[in-house]
C-alpha cells in the first residue's frame, strides 16, 4: 500500500458501495426500510475506517 | 477531481430542473455518489482528498435521509425554483403541475373538465407549499401525501413523516387529484 492513502482509498470504496446499495433500491432490486439505512451507513462507514487504520499500519 | 464533480452535478441538476433532462433524484444522487467513489479509489495514490470525501459524506446523509423520508424520492425534481400559480382554463384527461423548490398553487376553480370524462391532476412540489384550490359542485377524488410535513384536505389535517390523507368516493368522481410534497405542506380546499 506505499504511497497510498489509506482514508481516502477506504471512503472510496465505501461511497461505490453505498452509491451502488442506493442505485439498486432506486431500480427496484430490494427495498431499504428507514430503520436499515442507517445501521447499515454506521456499519458501512465504520468497516471504512478500519479498513483505513490497517492500511496505515501496513505501509 | 472535486471542481469535476460540483460542475457535473451543478450541470445535470441544472438540466432536470430546466427540463432538459428527466432525471430520477434518488437514482441521479446514487449515479453521483458512485462517481465520487471511483474518483476517490482512481486519485487515492495523488492524494487525500479531504474535498471530495466532504461531499461524498454530505452527499450519502442527503441520500439516506431522501430514502428514510421514502415518497420524497418519487416526486420528480422538475418545475424550477420560486412561486408559481396555475390556472387552467381546461383540464385534459391527465395534466401535471410539479415545482421542485417554492410554492406552487393550483387553481381548478374555474377549468372546465372533459366532456364525459374524468380528469387526473397530478400536482407536486418536492420542497416547499402546494395549494391546490377544487372547483364548486363536482363529484372529486383526493388523495394528498407529504414525507415530511403537514397535509390539510377539505377541513382534515395531520402532521409527520410519510402523512397521507385521502377524501372522495373514486367511483363517482369527475375530477382525481394526486398532490404531493416532498418536504413542506399541501393545502388542499374549495
Amino acid at each position: 500500500m506505499r504511497g497510498w492513502h489509506p482514508g481516502a482509498l477506504a471512503m472510496g470504496v465505501f461511497f461505490v458501495v453505498v452509491g451502488a446499495v442506493f442505485l439498486a433500491e432506486a431500480a427496484g432490486v430490494w427495498q431499504l426500510g428507514p430503520g436499515q439505512i442507517w445501521p447499515l451507513l454506521l456499519i458501512g462507514l465504520g468497516v471504512a475506517v478500519l479498513v483505513s487504520g490497517v492500511a496505515a499500519g501496513g505501509e | 477531481m472535486t471542481g469535476l464533480v460540483l460542475v457535473t452535478v451543478g450541470v445535470t441538476w441544472l438540466g432536470a430542473v430546466a427540463g432538459v433532462a428527466h432525471f430520477r433524484w434518488d437514482v441521479l444522487s446514487a449515479l453521483v455518489l458512485l462517481i465520487v467513489g471511483g474518483g476517490l479509489v482512481a486519485g487515492a495514490r495523488t492524494g487525500a482528498h479531504g474535498g471530495l470525501i466532504s461531499v461524498g459524506l454530505v452527499l450519502t446523509v442527503v441520500i439516506a435521509v431522501v430514502s428514510s423520508i421514502g415518497s420524497l424520492a418519487d416526486i420528480p425534481f422538475t418545475g424550477g425554483f420560486g412561486s408559481r400559480v396555475e390556472q387552467p382554463a381546461r383540464l385534459a384527461e391527465d395534466s401535471a403541475f410539479r415545482l421542485a423548490v417554492g410554492e406552487l398553487e393550483v387553481d381548478l376553480r374555474s377549468a372546465a373538465l372533459p366532456a364525459g370524462g374524468t380528469a387526473l391532476v397530478e400536482a407536486s412540489v418536492v420542497i416547499g407549499r402546494l395549494v391546490v384550490r377544487l372547483p364548486d359542485r363536482v363529484d372529486v377524488r383526493v388523495e394528498a401525501s407529504a414525507g415530511a410535513g403537514t397535509v390539510r384536505l377539505l377541513g382534515a389535517s395531520d402532521n409527520g413523516l410519510d402523512v397521507r390523507l385521502d377524501a372522495g368516493d373514486p367511483d363517482a368522481a369527475r375530477l382525481v387529484v394526486e398532490a404531493e410534497v416532498g418536504i413542506g405542506e399541501v393545502v388542499v380546499e374549495r
